[in-house]
């Protein structure tokens, strides 16, 4: 289960429609700012910008994603609309569904093209996704590497590829020598299959990290998939509350 | 041993281009094998045979590159919360069983009617096993696909999970209870099949969805537990003959470590069905491949009267008809991946919100 941090107290959440924003990685762009402003001026609605830390970074987190939710809010107030801002941290969809829960009279959820739209897929109210032209374009989930890791993740791609390469080099010079060693048989069978293993450490080591610094990466849902998702089900059921009946008999008393 | 072994040390010398082949065959045997668990094995052996390496080390030298390979895979895809151990070790411990029945089976089979003989045995077995399980595969693909892609349980697992035959098996990673009785014939088979044909997968992934009621995802990442296990003591075996050649096993891993992780990734980015879509239409392409093979067989056992010609032409037509399986099954995972990669970012139309 996520962690809630709310930045802004509930008492500043007003009983009108809402558009709920959400921030790409915790971050509003001027497209979204724009869009979502004048979208809530035309309908007359609340915006509530929301900012959710996937990656747990915490306190920087709150900080970047609050000054940039402070900017949506100023432009927000210079055209009369009412704005708040939330931060929360864990699965962006059970983050969604929660808001939407709590807060309720959500209308619309606006996002914007860099964000994982998989994570939008299933919630219960219209998503409006629209193109931005942010810095960010192109980013997202497979490349969400911030500028310090990603030369970690090249350090390494290099480091494991120059050992790996050594391996090969290894073998390949001495090739006569090694293959007639390795194909003694007996107790001789260990040397391959050591060689293989050290080599698959190695070079999986590195494959893995190319792919990252290739910005090819997994995308996380599968990781949520299996208790989150549960309770995003349960919150959708526990809404559909059935209606109270009670038993009127119109034939009450005619009998008497 | 020592016979074979010095059979072993006649190790075929490499060249760019080889080398180049080897690599690429890897990569996209990884790829795939990544995504459904298995195959991808199938076309090195022959693939390492035209280049001229004899057909025992060539087996022996792509056992040895498929165990690390499914060990990587595997750890990959347990990182995604997608492997269950449990299930892999259990059916990893039955299709050993099966591995050495199988043996015995084309062990007595060359005795009686030779390599022809043995080759049509595992030609045959290809064909009905790839054309019933990969066409039953295909279908339910295209089923969910159509139901949007939510996967139901079969109705033969479901039965199966309501039977309170001890010991029973709770399976958390893959959310299935199941008496250890019904685990037995998926193993086997797995192990049985891994012997004849060299790719258990295809009939372990489906043993699983179908028999066990796991998921499309669970099973094909479950099934790279199995192979890691099936591969290391294949390995240790041909190792201790001598007769694995360290050099194809380090040019094939180089690709395959690097394709197997894709491929893994791959499954985070698809839904579901997806898997059972790719390895269904390679199961149908390789054994219309193999089907290829069959009547050259049938000639060399005297059932049928063909040319040589032909003959060699048909083997052709099967080895290259099994590297287009390889290569569309690779084709649609990369496909598949860049729609979703590319969904990611193009935005939806937008809602009406008036």
């Amino acid at each position: 289960m996520p962690k809630f941090n709310e930045t802004n107290n509930e008492k500043g959440l007003r009983n009108s429609r809402k558009i709920l924003v959400l921030g790409n990685g915790g971050e509003f762009s001027d497209d979204i700012i724009n869009y979502s402003v004048h979208l809530a001026e035309r309908l007359a609605y609340d915006l509530v910008a929301l900012g959710v830390d996937v990656q747990c970074e915490g306190a920087a987190f709150e900080k970047r994603s609050g000054a940039s939710a402070s900017k949506l809010c100023a432009s927000a107030s210079r055209h009369g609309i009412h704005c708040s801002r939330l931060a929360r941290s864990g699965d962006t969809e059970l983050a969604l569904e929660e808001t939407i829960h709590e807060i309720k009279r959500v209308e619309i959820v606006v996002t914007e093209s860099g964000t994982n739209n998989e994570s939008t897929l299933n919630i219960s109210v219209p998503v409006v996704n629209i193109l931005s032209g942010s810095k960010r374009k192109g980013g997202g989930s497979m490349t969400a590497l911030s500028k310090s890791s990603k030369a970690i993740v090249i350090g390494k791609t290099v480091g494991y590829g120059a050992v790996s390469a050594a391996l090969c080099a290894a073998v390949f010079t001495n090739s006569d020598a090694v293959t007639q060693i390795f194909s003694r048989g007996g107790w001789y069978a260990a040397l391959p299959i050591a060689s293989v293993l050290i080599f698959s450490f190695v070079h999986g080591a590195f494959a893995n990290n190319l792919w990252s610094a290739l910005g090819i990466e997994a995308l996380k849902r599968d990781q949520v998939r299996q208790t989150e998702h549960k309770v995003i089900e349960k919150r959708k059921q526990q809404r559909r509350r059935p209606r109270a009946y009670a038993p009127v008999n119109p034939f009450y008393r005619i009998g008497q | 041993m020592l016979d074979i072994a010095n059979e072993a040390s006649k190790f075929i010398d490499l060249n760019f281009i080889s080398v180049i082949f080897l690599f690429l065959v890897g990569f996209i045997g990884g790829l795939v094998s990544g995504f459904i668990g298995s195959g991808g094995a199938f076309v090195l052996t022959p693939g390492m045979m035209s280049l001229g390496v004899p057909g025992t080390i060539a087996v022996a030298s792509n056992m040895c590159h498929k165990f690390p390979k499914a060990l990587v895979g595997a750890y990959k895809r347990f990182k995604y919360g997608q492997v269950d151990l449990k299930l892999g070790l259990v059916l990893a411990a039955t299709a050993c069983a099966g591995v050495q029945v199988g043996i015995q089976i084309q062990r007595s089979i060359l005795e009686k009617w030779g390599q022809a003989g043995s080759d049509l045995y595992v030609s045959v077995s290809f064909v009905a096993v790839l054309i019933i399980v990969g066409a039953y595969v295909f279908l339910d693909a295209m089923r969910t696909s159509k139901s949007g892609g939510k996967e139901n349980i079969s109705l033969l697992a479901r039965k199966l999970q309501g039977i309170n035959l001890p010991p029973m098996i709770t399976f958390k990673t893959a959310n299935v209870r199941i008496s250890f009785w019904f685990t037995l014939p998926v193993g086997f088979a797995t192990g049985m099949l891994a012997a004849t044909i060299a790719v258990g997968g295809f009939i372990g992934v489906p043993g699983m969805i179908y028999v066990l009621g796991v998921s499309g995802l669970i099973a094909s990442a479950s099934e790279l537990v199995i192979a890691f296990v099936m591969g290391l003591g294949g390995s240790i075996n041909w190792a201790m003959h001598g007769m694995v050649d360290i050099r194809l096993v380090l040019i094939i891993l180089a690709g395959s470590l690097a394709g197997v992780q894709l491929g893994a990734i791959g499954t985070t980015y698809v839904k579901d069905h997806m898997i059972k879509f790719v390895m269904s239409i390679i199961m149908l392409i390789v054994a219309l491949s193999r089907g290829f093979a069959i009547p050259g067989y049938l000639a060399k056992l005297g059932v049928i009267a063909i040319g040589q010609d032909t003959a060699a032409a048909l083997g052709a037509i099967s080895l290259l008809t099994m590297c287009f399986a390889l290569l569309m099954g690779a084709a649609i995972i990369l496909v598949s991946m860049w729609k979703a990669k590319k969904s990611a970012f193009i935005p939806k139309p937008a809602v009406e919100a008036g």
